[in-house]
């Protein structure tokens, strides 16, 4: 077969060069490990200001973040203009004044969720004494009546229902669940496209340039053959470096993984043989890398948009078509379907069958893109 | 007969790089395509090898109409600038392009040596391309084409860049191949080596404007070069 001799070549040509094989095994690794570094550097613990609050209040919320007391509420202010402290609260006339500092957003939420909730506490708590307050009285008057009347009224009691809390549970994962959690499967699929992307356009581009490529269409080798023969040769490397990301994700960096893991490396290795056809692809309509790199803020970036990472619900039409044009999103939705809902073959079987499309389609375009440099 | 090229055109967009060219090559020829630079040599070698398609007009190479994946095999190919994969060894290149040719692996081996030996590389057989000297290069270059044993050479300007001595090396090589039936094209620029070939084709304005032995230009113009300078007057 004239693809597996242009195979060999092309792991022969990436095995002596070190930085490549560097490049494409380690970079990936490294950049996940940042970010989910990152994402659990950020800290929901929260620091808020209390001015003249009622004892309960004070306790119930110091259950939920760190409580500073201040004399004044000027006090507070200046304490927040200092970044001391993240919200205050003070409460006159029975009402709850809530000041927020404003130029966090995860903090500030966080902080107005804490002090949310205690109140809701409290008024749950309040109401439920109310309501125990009631029911004595409701007591106490059927006392009344039947010492009044002389007959014994049947019990009237208010319903306790109104007063119970209400519980939270999860249809996949539980509450553990971070932000990482959620992202990981969009920047696997992500980081695994951009990577296998970079590399194959950069090598063909390199082909191209050398003159290799033209001088190894003057032997009888068919185009199809050196396509393939690209895909096979890389594709030796590609599956190290998707075995690789996924068992860091999932085992080094303990990203919930409820789905199958075969599953999960299909979906992995047709994300990334969709990247390398469009790196082919895209590399024969670059004279220089330099002029593929241009490629990717506009077709690579784009497509963190579109991989589930960010709620497209209220998107505009456009954004939406833009969004079911391009193969990421399919690759991304497959898996974090997989991953978080531990969805199975039959779920997302769909995705696959796009992101195949996608491969025969680019393959197609290569070979047709080829015909100009090889009539026949 | 070897080539046959009847009224061939070929343009790029708008432009037209060679207006009706017809020529034959015969086997066993050492043929010389010369031309001033930019005159489409290596446009026409391109398409004898089926890189490209006629604009206009039909080339016949070994029997089979260009282009065509037929004749790719009888065809041994010297492209002007090296195209060398610089991170595989010269064996590693010779090797890649030796099994792309359908060479078996048990005579690959042999034909690797052969022409690494040929072409004094042998010494540096296992090092990368990437420490080559240009000449090194050229060199590798020439024993690829060689490697499976074509019938048919088209080296466009093979000795650019080669010492004097290796120069007349390859040249007995040319004539040696040629005894075994070889044809060969070469393109050249330098005027003792038109003088070695049996036929020159002389490429100007687009036009083949002679087409004759060394000997006939010589006795028409009195020399070649003055050939090729009086032409290029006109
Ligand atoms: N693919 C192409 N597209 C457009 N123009 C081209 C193409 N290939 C060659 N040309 C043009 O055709 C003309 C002939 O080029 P060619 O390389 O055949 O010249 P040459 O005779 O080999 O010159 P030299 O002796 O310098 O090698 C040049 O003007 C060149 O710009
Ligand atoms: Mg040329």
């Amino acid at each position: 077969m004239q693809s597996i001799i242009v195979a060999q070549r092309v792991i022969a040509q990436v095995v002596k060069d070190k930085r490549t094989i560097g490049m494409m095994l380690v970079a990936p690794l490294f950049v996940l490990f940042l970010m989910y570094t990152i994402f659990g550097a950020s800290s929901d613990d929260v620091t808020i200001g209390i001015v003249n609050l009622p004892e309960e209040v004070t306790q119930l919320l110091k259950e939920e973040a760190t409580v500073i007391t201040f004399p004044t509420n000027n006090d507070a202010k200046k304490a927040m203009i200092e970044q001391k402290i993240d919200a205050s609260i003070s409460f006159e006339n029975e009402t709850a004044h809530i000041l927020v500092e404003g130029g966090n957003v995860s903090k500030n939420a966080s902080a107005i969720q804490k002090i949310q909730r205690t109140l809701t506490v409290l008024t749950l708590e309040k109401s439920h004494v109310q309501i125990q307050s009631l029911n004595e009285l409701v007591v106490q008057l059927q006392e009344q009546l039947r010492l009044i009347t002389g007959q014994t009224p049947e019990k009237v009691a208010i319903p306790k229902t109104l007063s119970q809390k209400s519980s939270i549970s999860f249809l996949y994962g539980d509450s553990e669940l971070d932000l990482f959690d959620q992202l990981a499967p969009a920047l696997m699929g992500f980081f695994i496209f951009f990577f296998v992307f970079l590399i194959s356009g950069v090598s063909f581009l390199k082909e191209r340039s050398s003159g290799t490529l033209e001088r190894t269409l003057a032997t009888p080798l068919k185009r199809s053959s050196i396509v393939l023969g690209y895909f096979i040769g890389f594709f030796l490397f590609v599956i190290i470096q998707t075995i690789l990301i996924q068992l860091f994700i999932v085992n080094i960096l303990g990203v919930t993984q409820n789905g199958n893991y075969g599953i999960l490396l299909l979906v992995n290795l047709l994300t990334a043989s969709v990247a390398l056809a469009l790196g082919l692809l895209l590399s024969s309509f670059s004279r220089s890398e330099f002029q593929l790199i241009q490629f990717i803020p506009l077709v690579i970036i784009p497509q963190i948009f579109f991989s589930g990472m960010f709620d497209l619900s209220d998107a505009p039409t456009w954004v939406e078509f833009i969004n079911r044009i391009v193969p990421l999103t399919y690759a991304a939705e497959a898996l974090q379907n997989v991953m978080t809902r531990g969805h199975t073959f039959i779920d997302i079987w769909p995705n696959l069958l796009v992101l195949i499309g996608f491969v025969i389609g680019f393959f197609l375009l290569n070979m047709k893109v080829l015909k100009k440099q090889r009539p026949v | 007969m070897i080539v046959s090229v009847q009224n061939y055109h070929q343009s790029f967009g708008k432009r037209s790089i060679l207006t009706n060219l017809n020529f034959q090559i015969q086997k066993g020829e050492i043929v010389g395509l010369i031309g001033p630079s930019g005159s489409g040599k290596t446009t026409l070698i391109k398409t004898l090898i089926g890189l490209q398609r006629p604009t206009q007009g039909e080339v016949h190479v070994l029997g089979h109409q260009q282009p065509t994946l037929k004749v790719s095999k009888e065809i041994g190919y010297m492209a002007q600038s090296d195209a060398l994969y610089e991170d595989l060894s010269a064996r590693g290149n010779l090797a890649y392009f030796g099994k792309l040719y359908g060479l078996r692996k048990d005579i690959l081996k042999n034909r690797v040596n052969f022409v690494l030996a040929f072409v004094d590389l042998l010494k540096d057989a296992d090092r990368p391309v990437r420490y080559f000297s240009g000449g090194m290069k050229r060199r590798l270059s020439l024993a690829i084409s060689l490697v499976h044993q074509p019938p048919f050479l088209l080296l466009d300007e093979p000795t650019v860049g080669i010492d004097p001595t290796l120069k007349q090396l390859f040249w007995k090589e040319f004539e040696s191949l040629r005894e075994n039936g070889v044809t060969l094209l070469i393109t050249t620029h330098i005027m003792d080596e038109a003088e070695r070939c049996d036929r020159l084709l002389l490429i100007q304005n687009g036009q083949l404007v002679v087409s004759g032995t060394p000997d006939m230009l010589k006795q028409k113009f009195g020399s070649i070069e003055n050939a090729f300078l009086k032409k290029e007057e006109v």
